[in-house]
């Protein structure tokens, strides 16, 4: 809500510093967004008025005018605005004027006629935009005032931000409430207009359901001029509001909605249905009608229209129809003030596309009270500035179904409890009173009655009038506390890994932590996930964030694009990313899951010297994820996965995770599929993993064992493998026969090539072995050893290597 | 052998000795004197030919002579080890401004980095961390928190729906509910997360992450809220910083209030900056979660991670979050 400072002030009837009113106003909870200065861009202008006017012997479009400057002399001015005639009231620049923008004004000579000063447009004032025509300046004006004296020129507007509840203050009655209570000063006395009505043009009205509209009132004016000027201190005022003059009707309709916060509609009188009575009802489906601003628009049940002869002539307290608006021919109007209910047009603005300064009073819903004030004031405005008369009022209205005054109980120790300040009832009671409540002290002295005004709907609960206490209070001369409370000692799950120590760990392995947004295009989600459904948002902001993720790897291979592209970055061969976050839809059980991926690539190590640079590979990030899942006591066995879409199907695993009640899936790893790679344009050499949050974190309490204080063994065993057995089976079968005395197993070389036959390998593997309770003699390691080897033989028909 | 010999003998041992270049020079002279046919040696075997009276005198010369002998050979011996190690050490002299073997260097995002200070904080107040889903139903994000339905309150969130009518959090306060109806009072509890708006530029980011807080308790007022508050920026930013509340409007919190802090801007001066938004829990969200209002009272506030972030670290693009650029996050490892 913009407003101009001297309004409020002429309004309160005290001036304002305004650095001051701003900062009670935000201390207030209306928080100030600007503070403009309204100050003239000009010097040297005057008011005019223009005696006659010639036509210029030399050009068509330009005329000669004496004009009254007030000095007494009558000056040539060469004008040439289609506007320019005699008895017009213009702005006149003299010479040595400086308009804005720095243009001086000098005597001229125009196609041979000699011109001593210029004539103005409000655009060339920087006034208005309206560069269509001279200025006009209404009847009143008085010739050789300054204009900016005039217009006043010496103001300032205040832009405050109202949040929600605060509908009371989107009107000058309103603000000048708030601002009295700040600045203790008596609550203003309203001018209550009274207008006769002469006239004898009648319209009636009625409602279908006085649920949606309890209140309806119309008045025609008949007889008005609408092409008569605006004044301009209504002009002034609108336009510090933001909003243009355009004719008498409207400027007052958007008047009185500044100055009472009741939004009036004007219908033109002759547009309408002749001798029918305007009816309330809401839309029926499919129903068209075009709005004033040339919108088509298509309603249903859910929208409020104001017809005549069943005909839309307005989409109730949003905007009138275009056909039955008011323009400069008008000469008979019907006023509309009405209380809608918020219900019926809340969203419909935000629906349309639309913005209406009525809509936006009405769903914060208007005081239930000043209808027919405001269509007294209206009325007389009008009549004031394009003359007519004053038809009768016709009212419908259903009181009991407008908002009924509150009456709230307001206990006095139940401010203190809240606000941790004791607070005197008198202060308490001052306080109300200064906003225009009614404030009843209860017999017994500790609690009150209390009746706002019909203005604040927001006011409803004993809560709510604590916080106008405190505000008036002052949040910041309340008391502030050190924390003090019952405390409990937080439970802290031990055998599961906390989400710090997972990512910590990631960035240790040299992986660079990511946030990407929770939603992406549905083609990447589909590319790596083809089984999961995401789910799509109904209004998203763009289609490249439309659906949600079903997973980590998409987002992070968009920001390793990033990276590797970013042409304005430094030259990166080598990324290691890591990305936690929720994923929608992964699986059926769970809507969302926490999910921990991983991505890489580019070398094993960064370029250094003293060490060759090598392409990382599988092994390398499975280090990596191993490293990570040893934070976990439990077992996670890698299974071949030949069918994962974005993975190599050579080179991914499953990723099983078996603990003491289940086995259950943790994730995968693997290397990218090269046709993803080609799609998006990555090196062939990625590999990501992606783990379930709930799987990887939920570990074991250690369990410790004794430690055997005997000697250990050590023989290692070359073994020619054929490449279709597995690594994993062969270990898990020697693990199996080495039983309780092989305590430890590792492949400390694999060979491949001249002297292994092909499709094999040869696997050296070192064996450690213990026994718990004695010294492991060399007889028993090697007859271990010997049922190993001849065990391989039987199960997989595999023979030691010969030297 | 007299002693002008003795003398004699020490004279050129202390010069071969001294002038021995290396350990096996040093152990030729160890031979030629007192090897086992050394000169000493020999000399002390013939100390059986030598009469009695004359015998112990010269055995007592020639044993001082080959302990003296033998101290100028440790000694010179030592003195060679010792060089012999300069050397070596001189040798195996490496570069220490080579830089060392490299590794990766990873780090966690500058938005965990500030979460995870926000979490310590609060937690060392006693406050437990709770959370919800991020796909939300209008219940809890907006009905249960005082939003009538249809209210122009909602439209300051510009929310993300789905076709059945779910919606993207648009704040981490459905937490509070799920938090009291689950958990009870007394509660104090702090939610993490992220949230989710339709609006994107400079400022905006249609995803972002909160801090909520809430505690509910007997006895809990307007001074608890301000007093924890102000300790948490002080925490936060480890200095003490001016404060101010100013009146605000969230549905489920009354008294409402915006949280500025004083900010020293670039020209040096200080500036209100509002951080946070906070309130006293609003007794219709107490009562729709089954708490008795009366008896209970509470306090709620919410907090941009991001906003946080950005001033203690000085980053000045909101969008730069999330773009993943590592020329940016490898600033905050």
């Amino acid at each position: 809500m913009k407003f101009s400072v001297a309004w409020l002030a002429e309004l309160a009837g005290v001036e304002f510093e305004v650095e001051e009113l701003a900062a009670r106003l935000t201390a207030a909870g209306l928080e100030v967004d600007s503070i403009e200065s309204v100050q003239a861009g000009f010097s040297g202008v005057v008011v005019a008025k223009i005696i006659d006017c010639q036509p210029h012997p030399q050009a068509d479009k330009l005329q000669i005018c004496h004009v009254d400057d007030g000095s007494g002399q009558h000056v040539q001015i060469v004008c040439g605005a289609p506007n320019a005639r005699a008895g017009l009231l213009a702005p006149l620049a003299r010479i040595g004027a400086t308009l804005p923008g720095g243009l001086k004004i000098k005597q001229a000579k125009l196609r041979g006629e000699s011109s001593f000063g210029m004539l103005c447009s409000a655009s060339e004032l920087l006034l208005d935009e309206d560069a269509s025509g001279l200025m006009e300046l209404g009847d009143d004006a008085v010739p050789g005032v300054p204009l900016e004296q005039m217009l006043g020129l010496h103001d300032h507007v205040i832009d405050v931000d109202l949040t929600p509840n605060r509908a009371d203050c989107l009107s000058m009655h309103g603000l000048v409430t708030e601002v009295a209570a700040l600045y203790q000063l008596q609550p203003p006395a309203r001018h209550l207009p009274q207008v006769s009505s002469s006239g004898q043009a009648r319209i009636d009205c009625s409602v279908a359901d006085p649920a949606d509209c309890p209140r309806y009132a119309l008045r025609i004016v008949s007889g008005i001029d609408n092409r008569a000027t605006t004044p301009v201190w209504m002009s002034e005022r609108l336009r510090r509001a933001g909003l243009r003059s355009k004719s008498p009707v409207v400027d007052v309709t958007n008047y009185v909605m500044l100055e009472y916060g009741q939004p009036l509609h004007a219908f033109d009188r002759q547009k309408l249905p002749a001798a029918e009575p305007l009816r309330v009802r809401r839309a029926r489906p499919q129903e068209t009608m075009q709005l004033l601003n040339g919108d088509s628009i298509k309603m249903d049940q859910s929208h409020l229209l104001i017809v005549a002869a069943d005909q839309p002539q307005a989409l109730a307290g949003v905007m009138g129809a275009a056909h039955s608006c008011v323009d400069a021919a008008t000469r008979e109007v019907v006023l509309e003030s009405a209380w809608f209910a918020p219900e019926v047009i809340i969203g419909k603005t935000r629906d349309l596309g639309i913005s209406s300064e009525a809509a936006h009073r009405f769903e914060r819903g208007i005081d239930p009270g000043i209808q027919l004030q405001a269509m007294e004031r209206a009325t007389e405005l009008l009549v004031l500035i394009a003359g007519g008369q004053a038809g009768p009022v016709s009212v419908t209205e259903t009181p009991e179904l407008l908002p009924q005054p509150a009456h709230i109980r307001l206990r006095s120790e139940r401010v203190s409890k809240l606000l941790g300040k004791d607070i005197a009832g008198a202060e308490i009671a001052a306080s109300l009173r200064s906003l225009g409540m009614q404030v009843d002290e209860e017999p017994q002295g500790h609690s009150f009655m209390v009746e706002p005004p019909a203005a604040r709907l927001d006011l409803q609960l004993e809560i709510d009038l604590i916080e106008e206490i405190a505000r008036l209070h002052g949040y910041n001369q309340l008391p502030t506390a050190d924390p003090a409370g019952r405390l409990r000692l937080q439970a802290m799950p031990e055998a599961v890994i906390s989400s710090r120590r997972l990512q910590s760990m990631c960035a240790d392995l040299g992986y660079q932590e990511v946030i990407n947004f929770s939603f992406l295009r549905a083609g990447l989600l589909q590319a790596c996930y083809p089984h999961r459904e995401p789910v799509a948002l109904a209004n998203p902001i763009s289609s490249d964030l439309s659906h949600m993720r079903t997973g980590l790897i998409p987002g992070l291979l968009q920001s390793l694009q990033h990276n590797l592209n970013n042409k304005h970055g430094r030259y990166r061969q080598s990324v290691r990313l890591f990305e936690t976050g929720t994923v929608f839809n992964a699986d059926d059980e769970q809507h969302e899951q926490q999910y921990l991926a991983l991505l890489a690539t580019g070398s094993v190590m960064p370029e250094q010297w003293g060490m060759a640079s090598r392409a990382l590979d599988f092994y390398d990030f499975k280090g990596d994820v191993e490293h990570l899942l040893g934070l976990n006591a439990n077992e996670f066995e890698f299974r071949t996965c030949a069918n994962h879409a974005c993975l190599h199907p050579g080179q991914a695993a499953e990723i099983i995770k078996n603990d003491q009640h289940q086995t259950q899936s943790a994730g995968f790893i693997g290397r990218l599929h090269p046709r993803l790679c080609q799609q998006l344009e990555l090196p062939k050499n990625t590999f990501a993993t992606e783990l379930k949050m709930s799987a990887i974190k939920h570990s074991l309490l250690p369990n410790a064992v004794k430690i055997s204080k005997f000697p250990t063994i050590r023989r290692d065993l070359a073994l020619i493998v054929p490449d279709t057995l597995a690594a994993g089976e062969l270990l898990a079968s020697i693990r199996a026969m080495g039983g309780e005395l092989l305590r430890e197993l590792h492949i400390f070389d694999l060979y491949q090539g001249e002297g292994i036959e092909t499709d094999h390998k040869s696997l050296a593997i070192g064996l450690i072995m213990q026994d718990s309770c004695k010294t492991l003699t060399d007889e028993r390691a090697d007859k271990l050893i010997a049922e190993i080897v001849q065990g391989l033989k039987q199960k997989h028909g595999i023979e030691l290597r010969q030297a | 052998m007299l002693q002008t010999d003795i003398d004699t003998l020490l004279e050129q041992a202390r010069q071969q000795v001294g002038t021995a270049a290396d350990l096996d020079t040093l152990d030729q002279c160890r031979v030629a004197w007192l090897g086992k046919t050394g000169s000493v040696t020999t000399q002390l075997k013939a100390l059986g030919a030598l009469p009695p009276e004359q015998r112990r005198q010269a055995g007592q010369r020639i044993n001082a002579l080959k302990v003296e002998l033998q101290d100028l050979l440790n000694a010179r011996r030592e003195q060679l080890h010792d060089q012999e190690l300069d050397r070596q050490l001189q040798h195996e002299r490496v570069d220490i401004s080579l830089p060392g073997r490299q590794r990766f260097q990873g780090g966690l995002h500058p938005i965990t980095r500030m979460r995870n200070r926000m979490v310590d904080i609060f937690t060392s107040l006693g406050f437990q961390v709770a959370d919800g889903p991020e796909i939300e139903d209008d219940e809890h994000n907006f009905e249960a928190l005082n939003f009538p339905a249809q209210h122009p309150a909602r439209a300051m969130h510009d929310t993300f729906y789905f076709p059945d009518g779910k919606l993207l959090r648009t704040h981490t306060s459905p937490v509070q509910i799920r938090a009291m109806r689950e958990q009870g009072i007394p509660l104090r509890v702090i939610a993490p997360g992220r949230v989710y708006r339709s609006d994107s530029d400079q400022t905006h980011a249609p995803m972002f992450n909160q801090l909520e807080g809430l505690l509910v308790d007997e006895n809990i007022s307007f001074a608890d809220l301000k007093g924890v508050l102000q300790q948490f920026v002080d925490c936060l930013f480890e200095r003490h910083l001016e404060m101010r509340l100013r009146p605000s409007y969230f549905p489920f919190t009354e008294p409402s209030a915006e949280v500025d802090i004083a900010w020293q801007q670039r020209d040096g001066s200080n500036g209100w900056l509002e951080v946070l938004g906070c309130g006293m829990v609003h007794p219709n969200v107490l009562e729709y979660c089954g708490v008795d209002s009366e008896r209970y009272t509470g306090y709620a506030f919410g907090m941009g991670i991001e906003r946080f972030a950005m001033l203690r670290y000085g980053v000045k693009d909101l969008r730069q979050f999330f773009e993943n650029d590592l020329g940016f996050l490898e600033q905050f490892a």
